[in-house]
């Protein structure tokens, strides 16, 4: 049996709600926002669903609105943003801590950087988008996007949840 | 996949996420549906008042100024069941010596699967905005009643009804998911069958307000619109001759209406070419003929595709300034030039010239030329190979000469 355009899209949301929600949260570092930036997305596309649709990659649609909305609102708000911690809380052994631990340090160094380092991380080296690519979501020049990416980097190479190692397999092999 | 992509993975699943929720995502959405509409009306709105102050096309020309967008027949699409359209007249006209009249105003009304639709034609009067014309409003049914300002007919019309031209049409409300269309019918059309890309028919019966009579429809944008036919006779009777006008289609939105033809006419033959295109203000800019059975259609690209304007080409193969006007980020005008004319200079209203080349576009040779902002053309000198001038004329007179 066929779905209507309706079911189709609550299908979509509910498959692709964590995978937005983490990257609204990768790009303000708050939960709250997250959702928010994600909901609105989500609207955005269910408004012209059946455009959506029939252009055939929704999650990229819905993924650019999410960069999109982050980038209007970090205009209207040019503030040092109010970061806080929303990682949930893990049960078991001390690898577990340990890796947990290792976890919430990375993304408290992520939440530390400036909200445009913070936008270009996570497109360039977590959603793999190109340098143009990334220039082109952040509305910069690709030259920005290769000054902010150096400064972020440098400051997660002094963070202690990420080792030497992995920012040398970022800066040889991340170009793109 | 670099060590950072998978640490950053790892970390953002730890992030607890709660249920999506679709109910008030799709509530949000629907609310931006119809503000969008609403936005949209106030839109064309402002642009109909701007295409009263532009006399935009020369004779012959259909339609004022507007955001649009433009490209050649798509394939049809399929068909959701929230794509059925129904239109019919207004449940308050009544039966006249002239065909269906109503007193009220209200013309047509219909619906777009569960979503409701009217439109009313006011006569002119101070609650129009410009109160010698009438003026026409939407409005759309979602839950409650969400009205649109009232927006002239004339100018939305063009040039409206001309010599032996069975209808004219609004360009269409593009917001995004529908579109309307209000038109003015002639004294003999006794109905019309708007064909949709998706093979769903209307038949429409114009109705009379205030001594014009209308026509008008709603429908998704994905549809687009195969054709219009006018079945001619008089508002009662069928003498069984037709008009057929073929839009020029775009996926994202207006069907634009330049050329009605008789049963048996040949259309003019499809060719697209790019007919001028530079740099003005920082701005690239690009101007496409289509020639096909809808007329020609000249399509401005400035950072995507920004405006479709049409016109009957049959009535071209002479000199002439056709339109121009603001197609934001940049302003751009067009023409036509009369066979051998090899160079056209523009002469604009800052006092500048600019020297446009004729492109052969199926039988026509189209021209287009940038103006700068807030200036317009004024006048135009033709030359031939030779460098020899040929022709002249000013917006105004339209072509001279050649």
């Amino acid at each position: 049996m066929s779905t209507g355009p309706d079911e189709e899209f609550g299908a979509f949301m509910r498959g692709r709600w964590p995978a937005m929600v983490r990257l609204g949260y990768a790009l303000t570092g708050d939960v709250g926002h997250a959702e928010d930036l994600a909901q609105a997305a989500f609207a955005r596309a269910y408004a012209s669903w059946g455009r959506v649709r029939r252009a055939g990659d929704p999650d990229a649609y819905v993924r650019r609105i999410v960069i999109n909305e982050h980038r209007g609102r970090f205009r209207k708000h040019r503030v040092a943003e109010e970061l806080r911690g929303d990682l949930g809380d893990a049960a078991g052994g001390q690898q577990e801590h340990q890796a947990l631990d290792d976890r919430r340090a990375l993304l408290d160094a992520l939440r530390a950087l400036g909200p445009r380092q913070r936008a270009v991380v996570v497109l360039r080296y977590w959603l793999d988008l190109s340098e143009a690519e990334t220039a082109a979501a952040l509305n910069c020049s690709v030259g920005t996007v290769k000054s902010q990416a150096s400064r972020a980097l440098a400051t997660l190479r002094k963070s202690a949840g990420l080792r030497d190692a992995d920012i040398a397999d970022i800066v040889e092999g991340g170009q793109r | 996949m670099s060590d950072l992509k998978e640490e950053l993975d790892r970390a953002l699943r730890t992030v607890t996420v709660g249920e999506a929720p679709v109910e008030r995502a799709k509530r949000a959405g629907r609310r931006i549906r119809a503000r969008r509409r609403v936005t949209l009306l106030a839109g064309v709105l402002a642009v109909a008042a701007v295409a009263a102050g532009y006399p935009a096309l020369a004779g012959g020309a259909a339609a004022p100024p507007a955001p649009l967008t433009g490209r050649p027949a798509q394939a049809p699409s399929p068909r959701p069941s929230d794509m059925a359209v129904r239109a019919g007249p207004a449940p308050a006209t009544t039966q006249a010596p002239g065909g269906l009249a109503s007193k009220t105003g209200e013309i047509a009304a219909g619906s777009v699967g569960d979503m409701g639709w009217r439109v009313a034609v006011v006569p002119p009067g101070q609650k129009n905005p410009v109160p010698a014309d009438s003026c026409y409003t939407i409005t759309i049914v979602v839950g409650g009643d969400i009205q649109g300002p009232c927006y002239d007919l004339p100018a939305a019309l063009g040039h409206g009804l001309g010599a032996a031209k069975p209808a004219a049409f609004t360009e269409f409300l593009n917001d995004g998911v529908t579109a309307t269309t209000v038109g003015e019918a002639a004294a003999d059309v006794t109905y019309f069958i708007v064909n949709f890309t998706d093979g769903q028919q209307l038949k429409l019966l114009p109705v009379t307000v205030a001594g014009h009579r209308y026509i008008a429809w709603m429908a998704p944008l994905p549809m687009g619109i195969d054709s219009v036919v006018a079945h001619l006779g008089g508002p009662y009777s069928d003498s069984g001759q037709t008009a057929t006008a073929v839009p020029f289609n775009g996926p994202d939105g207006p069907s634009v209406f330049g050329l009605w033809q008789g049963a048996g006419e040949a259309a003019p033959p499809r060719d697209t070419q790019v007919i001028g295109a530079g740099t003005t203000d920082g701005h690239a800019w690009k101007v496409t003929a289509y020639e096909g059975p809808w007329g020609t259609c000249f399509v401005t690209d400035a950072a995507g595709p920004v405006g479709a304007r049409c016109v009957a080409s049959p009535k071209l193969g002479t000199t002439a300034i056709l339109g121009w006007g603001d197609v934001s980020p940049v302003e751009r005008g067009f023409g036509s030039a009369a066979p051998g004319v090899a160079a056209v200079r523009i002469t604009l209203s800052n006092g500048k010239t600019v020297t446009a080349h004729p492109v052969g576009v199926g039988n026509q040779d189209l021209f287009a030329f940038p103006t700068g902002k807030g200036v317009t053309p004024a006048g135009w000198t033709a030359y031939d190979a030779a460098g020899r001038p040929v022709g002249a004329g000013t917006t105004t007179q339209g072509s001279a000469a050649r």
